[in-house]
C-alpha cells in the first residue's frame, strides 16, 4: 500500500507538479497562519474543545473579560487609535504636498526617513519619549523638567502621538502618489471653466478622499494592534489599551486563554471593521480620475518663506517621529543620572557594562542569528506566495490565500504569539511526539508566520509588475524551469527582494511581542532584553543596548545595501536607466518594477497591506 | 475543419529537407474552464513554409500558437515538431525541449541584460563556450540592423530596435521552427513595415518553418505563404492568400479580410460563373460562394471587396483611370477553389450613388459612397476628390463581389 501510494504521488507530481506545489504551500499557510490562531480563538466560545473548560458553547469567557475591564481597553484602544491616525493622516498629507507638489530642499529625503521610522520599532520611540520627559530624563538635565509635560506624554496623548508618528510612513506613502498624481488637467479645467484658486482646492480634495481614509484606517488597524507602546508609555501610565489585556491574561497564572481569546476577537473585529469601511470607501470612490492620461500639476515653487515653513514643518515632524525619541535613548545611554547636562557627565560606563555583564550581548547574537534564518525563511515563503497571488492562472484557491494574508495582517503579533502558545501546548500534540512549545524553532515558526503576511504585501506589488512572458522567453530559448526563474526575472526582482529581506531581518531582530510570549527560558531576545533591563530600573544599561540594538539593525542594512551596489551585475541596478537620446519603447516592453524606496512601490504594497 | 497545408514549400538551400512536416497539429483543442479557446484544430506544416494565423482577438490564435511552444498544455490533441511527439496523451515536453524560438508580441527581452545577453541566451543550448556565443550574437545583432548596440539595455533602446534584438534572439540558434506572436503590433506603421519585410526575408534566408500570428490582414497577405483563418477557436479556412482573398470560406473570413460594403437581394439567373442579384430592383453580378449557385429567389448577401468598386462615369468613361484597370485585370497566378476560372471581362454593374466623405491617402482619396436605399461602401478610390454629396456612378465588378445564401451561417467577425 506504501509503494502504491508513493506510485500515485509520483504519477500526481508528473501531472501537475504545479497543482501539488500549490496544495504544499497551502499546508504550510494553513499550518503557520491558520491554525494556531484559531485553535486559540475558538476559545472564547468554545473552551472545552481544547480541553481548557467544561462548556462546548458558553459566553462566559466574554462576561468575564468584560468584567475585567476589555470594554475600557477597547474603548481606549480605539480612541488614542483614531487619534493616531488622525495626526498620521494630517501630517501625511503635509508631507505630502510638499514632496509632490513644492520645489521645497530636502524633500526627497523624506522617503529615506520615513523608511527610518518604519524600521525603530515603536517601544523604542517609547523608551525614548520616557526618557525625556521623566524626572531623570534628559528634560530633567537640562533644568527643564515639568510635571504637565510628562504626565501629558506618558498618558493617552502621547500614546496617541506616538502611534500617530509611527504609523506616518504608512499614511504617506498611501497619500502621496495620489496627490502626486492631482493637480494638472483638473486644476486646469476648473480655471479655464471660470474658478479660482480656492474653487480649484475645493474640486481637487474630494478626489483625494479614498486615499486619505485608506491612509487613515491602515494606521488605525495598526495602531489597535500595537504592543510595543501598549507595554511602554501605556503600561507605565496606567492607561490600560487591548493589546496589553490580552498580554495580562497570558501572563497570569494560570494563564486565561479563554479571557485573552476574547480579547483577541475584540482585536480583530475592531481591525476588520476597518479594513471593511476602507475596501468599502475604494470601491465606492473610483481611482480612475487618477490615470494613464491624467498630467499632474508642475511643482510649485516657493519662495523663502514658504521653503523655510515647509522645511521647519518636516523638522518638527521627522524630530517628534524620531529625532527626540531617539535623542532621549542615546542621551540615556550616555548622562549620568541626575547630573545635569554637562561634558561631565557624560560616561561610556553603560556601553562598557554591555560588555561586562554576561548575557547581554548574547540577546543581539541570538536575535542576529534568528533574524537571519528567520528572515530568509520569511522572504523565500512571501516570495513563493507573492508569485502565487500574483500569477494570472490564480483560481478559488488564490483568492482564498490572499484573503488568508489578509486576515494575518490584521491580526496583532499578540494574537499570534497568544496562538502558538495555546495551540504548541496542547497535550494531543504531545503525545503525537510534537513538543515544540518552549523550542526556539517555535519561536522562530512564530517570528515567520507573523512576518510572512506583511513581507508577501510588500513583494507582492514587484511580482504583479514582471510580466509572464520573461519566463515564457527563457523556456522557448532552451533554458529550464529553474534557470528561467534565475537568469530571467529573479535579477529583475533582486531590490525589492533584498528590501524585504532586510526589512524582515529588521522587524524580527527588534520584534516584541512574539519574543516576549514565545522566548524559551533562558533564550532572551534583544528587545525582552532591553524591557527587561529597563523594568529593573537599569535605564542606562536598557537605553545603551537599545542603541548598539538599533546601530546594529542599521548597520546591517547599510551593509547588505552597499555589498548589493558593489557586487551586484551592472543590469541588476541599472536597468531602468533611460535612454540617452531617443524615448525609449513604451512601458508595456520593459516590466516597471519600482527600486523599493520609492514611493510607487511602497504605495502598492503598503496599501495592499491594507 | 481540420486542413492540411495546401502548398509545398520551396527547397531552401543549404537547410536539409526533413520529411515530417515542421508542425503537424491535430485535433488540437484547449480549454479553460469552460471556455474553449481552441476547439478541435488541425493544421500541418510544411518544412520551410510560412503559415501565418489570422483573426480577432479570442479567435485562439495566440492560445494555439502558445500551444505549439509548450507554455500551454492542450486539453486534447496533438502536436508534433519535426515527427516528434510535443503534445499527446501521457505526453508534454516543456518549452525548453522543442528546439524552437519565439519572437513575443511585447519582445520579452531581459531588462537586466544587454541586448548581446538577451541574444546569447539563446545560443547557450547549443553548447557553444562564451567567446562563440558572444562572437554569433554579435553577428546577429549586426545582421539585423543593430551594430554597435550590442551593450546597451533595453530600456535604451526604441520599440523597433527592441524587437530586432527580439528577432535576432530568435534566429541566432538557427532553429527549425519559428513562432511569432503579433510581432508588430506594438510599432508604428513605418517600423512596422520596414520590420516585416525583415523577418520575411530572413526567416527565408534561415529556412525555418514559421508560424506566425496577427490580426492585421495585410501583413498576413504580405507575409504568408499559407494563411490560416481562426474564428472563435476554429480554424474556418487554410489557403494560400491569393485563395482566402478571392474565394472567402464564409462570410467571417470575407468581412475579416476586408470589404467595401454589404448589399442584400435575390438570386436571379446564373450563367455557370456569375450569379445576377436583385438588390431593390437594381442587377448586380457576382460570384457564389461555398458550391452551387442558389436558386432562383433565395435571399443572398453580396459582400463587396474594395477592389470590386470604382467610380465610372454617366456616359461610360470612367474616372481614375489607373484604378480602374488595377481593379479590372485579373491578377496573375491566382485560381478559384470552386473550379470556376476567372473570366477577362467580367460582367458589372452601374449604380447610382452618392458621396459621402472622401479621405486623402496621399496616392489619392478613399469615399465613402451612399447607394439608393441607404447601403453605403467605403474605400472607393478616386485620383480626385469628390464633393460632399456629389451625385457619381459606381462601377461594380463580378469578381470581386462574394455571393452568399443568407441561410447560410454569418459568423460576423468582431474586429
Amino acid at each position: 500500500m506504501g509503494s502504491g501510494l508513493a506510485l500515485s504521488l509520483h504519477q500526481a507530481v508528473r501531472r501537475s507538479p504545479a497543482g501539488l506545489a500549490r496544495l504544499g504551500m497551502a499546508a504550510v499557510v494553513t499550518v503557520l497562519l491558520v491554525v494556531p490562531p484559531a485553535c486559540f480563538l475558538i476559545q472564547a466560545v468554545a473552551p472545552r474543545l481544547f480541553d481548557q473548560g467544561t462548556s462546548w458553547l458558553t459566553w462566559s469567557n466574554v462576561s468575564s473579560a468584560l468584567s475585567d475591564g476589555l470594554g475600557r481597553a477597547l474603548l481606549d484602544s480605539v480612541a488614542v487609535s483614531l487619534g493616531a491616525g488622525l495626526l498620521a493622516v494630517v501630517c501625511a498629507a503635509v508631507l505630502a504636498f510638499i514632496s509632490e507638489k513644492t520645489t521645497a530642499p530636502g524633500r526627497r529625503l523624506f522617503v529615506l526617513a520615513l523608511w527610518a521610522v518604519l524600521l525603530v520599532p515603536s517601544y523604542l520611540v517609547a523608551v525614548g519619549w520616557e526618557e525625556i520627559v521623566l524626572k531623570s530624563g534628559l528634560l530633567s538635565s537640562m533644568g527643564l523638567w515639568n510635571h504637565t509635560v510628562q504626565t501629558t506624554v506618558l498618558g493617552p496623548v502621547g500614546v496617541a502621538f506616538v502611534l500617530g508618528f509611527k504609523g506616518m510612513p504608512f499614511a504617506y506613502f498611501a497619500l502621496a502618489p495620489s496627490m502626486g498624481a492631482l493637480g494638472g488637467d483638473i486644476e486646469h479645467s476648473v480655471r479655464v471653466h471660470g474658478g479660482g484658486k480656492l474653487d480649484a482646492i475645493r474640486v481637487i480634495t474630494p478626489l483625494l478622499l479614498p486615499a486619505i481614509m485608506s491612509g487613515f484606517v491602515i494606521v488605525f488597524a495598526e495602531s489597535v494592534g500595537d504592543f510595543g507602546v501598549a507595554t511602554t508609555i501605556a503600561a507605565s501610565a496606567h492607561f490600560p489599551v487591548a493589546t496589553y489585556t490580552l498580554y495580562e491574561s497570558i501572563s497570569t497564572f494560570p494563564a486565561n486563554f479563554g479571557v485573552a481569546a476574547v480579547v483577541g476577537w475584540s482585536l480583530i473585529g475592531t481591525v476588520a471593521l476597518a479594513l471593511v469601511l476602507q475596501n468599502g470607501l475604494m470601491r465606492s470612490r473610483s481611482f480612475v480620475v487618477v490615470s494613464g492620461r491624467s498630467r499632474a500639476g508642475a511643482p510649485r515653487t516657493l519662495g523663502r518663506a514658504g521653503n523655510s515653513v515647509a522645511v521647519g514643518f518636516a523638522a518638527v515632524v521627522f524630530g517628534a517621529s524620531l529625532g527626540v525619541p531617539l535623542l532621549g535613548v542615546v542621551s540615556s545611554s550616555l548622562l549620568v543620572p541626575f547630573k545635569g547636562l554637562h561634558l561631565s557627565s557624560l560616561t561610556l560606563s553603560n556601553y562598557k557594562g554591555l560588555l561586562g555583564v554576561s548575557g547581554l550581548s548574547g540577546p543581539i547574537r541570538f536575535s542576529a542569528e534568528i533574524g537571519l534564518v528567520c528572515g530568509l525563511a520569511t522572504v523565500t515563503l512571501g516570495a513563493v506566495l507573492a508569485r502565487t497571488m500574483a500569477s494570472s492562472r490564480r483560481g478559488v484557491g488564490g483568492k482564498i490565500l490572499d484573503m488568508a494574508l489578509l486576515v494575518a495582517v490584521a491580526l496583532p503579533g499578540v494574537v499570534f504569539a497568544a496562538g502558538y502558545i495555546f495551540a504548541y501546548n496542547l497535550p494531543f500534540l504531545a503525545h503525537a511526539g510534537i513538543d515544540l512549545y518552549g523550542t526556539v524553532p517555535l519561536l522562530g515558526m512564530a517570528y515567520v508566520a507573523n512576518a510572512v503576511p506583511q513581507s508577501t504585501r510588500i513583494m507582492l506589488g514587484p511580482f504583479s509588475q514582471i510580466h509572464d512572458s520573461l519566463l515564457h522567453a527563457a523556456r522557448v530559448h532552451g533554458a529550464g524551469w529553474a534557470r528561467s526563474w534565475r537568469s530571467g526575472v529573479l535579477p529583475l526582482l533582486a531590490r525589492p527582494l533584498l528590501w524585504a529581506a532586510l526589512l524582515a531581518f529588521s522587524g524580527l531582530f527588534l520584534e516584541l511581542p512574539i519574543s516576549e510570549l514565545l522566548a524559551p527560558p533562558g533564550v532572551v531576545p534583544v528587545s525582552v532584553a532591553i524591557l527587561s533591563v529597563l523594568g529593573k530600573a537599569n535605564i542606562g544599561q536598557g537605553t545603551a543596548l537599545s542603541v548598539v540594538a538599533v546601530a546594529f539593525t542599521l548597520g546591517v542594512v547599510g551593509v547588505c545595501l552597499g555589498l548589493f551596489r558593489l557586487l551586484a551585475p551592472p543590469g541588476w541596478r541599472n536597468w531602468q536607466r533611460p535612454a540617452p537620446a531617443e524615448a525609449p519603447a513604451a512601458s508595456a516592453a520593459t516590466p516597471t518594477t519600482a527600486a523599493p524606496g520609492s514611493e510607487s512601490t511602497i504605495q502598492t504594497d503598503l496599501v495592499a497591506v491594507s | 475543419m481540420n486542413s492540411r497545408a495546401t502548398q509545398p514549400a520551396d527547397p531552401v538551400q543549404g537547410r536539409p529537407q526533413s520529411t515530417f512536416p515542421a508542425v503537424d497539429v491535430a485535433d488540437l483543442t484547449k480549454a479553460f474552464g469552460s471556455k474553449v479557446a481552441v476547439d478541435n484544430v488541425g493544421l500541418e506544416v510544411a518544412p520551410g513554409q510560412f503559415v501565418v494565423l489570422l483573426g480577432p482577438s479570442g479567435s485562439g490564435k495566440t492560445t494555439l500558437l502558445r500551444c505549439i511552444a509548450g507554455i500551454e498544455r492542450p486539453s486534447a490533441g496533438r502536436i508534433r515538431i519535426g515527427g516528434v511527439e510535443m503534445d499527446g496523451p501521457g505526453t508534454h515536453l516543456p518549452p525548453e525541449k522543442r528546439d524552437l524560438a519565439m519572437v513575443f508580441q511585447d519582445y520579452a527581452l531581459w531588462p537586466h541584460m544587454t541586448a548581446e545577453q538577451n541574444v546569447s541566451f539563446a545560443l547557450r543550448r547549443r553548447g557553444l563556450n562564451l567567446q562563440e556565443r558572444r562572437a554569433r550574437s554579435v553577428l546577429a545583432l549586426a545582421q539585423v540592423g543593430l551594430a554597435g548596440l550590442e551593450g546597451r539595455y533595453p530600456g535604451q533602446l526604441s520599440g523597433g530596435e527592441q524587437q530586432r534584438v527580439a528577432l535576432a534572439r530568435a534566429l541566432v540558434a538557427e532553429p527549425s521552427l519559428l513562432l511569432f506572436d503579433e510581432p508588430l503590433s506594438n510599432l508604428d506603421a513605418d517600423r512596422r513595415e520596414h520590420l516585416r519585410v525583415d523577418i520575411g526575408a530572413m526567416v527565408r534566408r534561415l529556412g525555418a518553418a514559421a508560424v506566425y500570428i496577427t490580426h492585421d490582414q495585410a501583413e498576413a497577405f504580405a507575409l504568408a505563404d499559407v494563411v490560416g483563418v481562426l474564428d472563435q477557436g476554429r480554424l474556418v479556412q487554410l489557403a494560400a492568400p491569393e485563395t482566402v482573398y478571392r474565394d472567402p470560406a464564409s462570410e467571417f473570413v470575407a468581412r475579416f479580410t476586408g470589404l467595401a460594403g454589404e448589399l442584400e437581394g435575390i438570386a436571379a439567373d446564373f450563367d455557370g460563373t456569375h450569379l445576377t442579384v436583385d438588390v431593390s430592383g437594381h442587377e448586380i453580378y457576382g460570384r457564389p460562394m461555398l458550391g452551387e449557385a442558389p436558386e432562383t429567389g433565395t435571399p443572398v448577401r453580396v459582400l463587396i471587396r474594395p477592389t470590386a468598386a470604382h467610380f465610372g462615369g454617366s456616359d461610360g468613361r470612367e474616372l481614375g483611370g489607373r484604378f480602374m484597370s488595377r481593379a479590372l485585370s485579373p491578377a496573375p497566378g491566382l485560381s478559384a477553389s470552386n473550379g470556376s476560372g476567372r473570366t477577362r471581362n467580367p460582367p458589372s454593374a452601374t449604380l447610382d450613388a452618392v458621396a459621402l466623405d472622401s479621405a486623402f491617402r496621399g496616392w489619392g482619396y478613399d469615399h465613402v459612397i451612399e447607394l439608393a436605399g441607404g447601403r453605403r461602401l467605403s474605400g472607393i478610390p478616386n485620383s480626385q476628390r469628390l464633393r460632399f454629396e456629389s451625385r457619381a456612378q459606381i462601377v461594380l465588378s463580378a469578381d470581386g463581389c462574394l455571393v452568399f445564401a443568407t441561410s447560410q451561417p454569418t459568423r460576423r467577425a468582431s474586429l
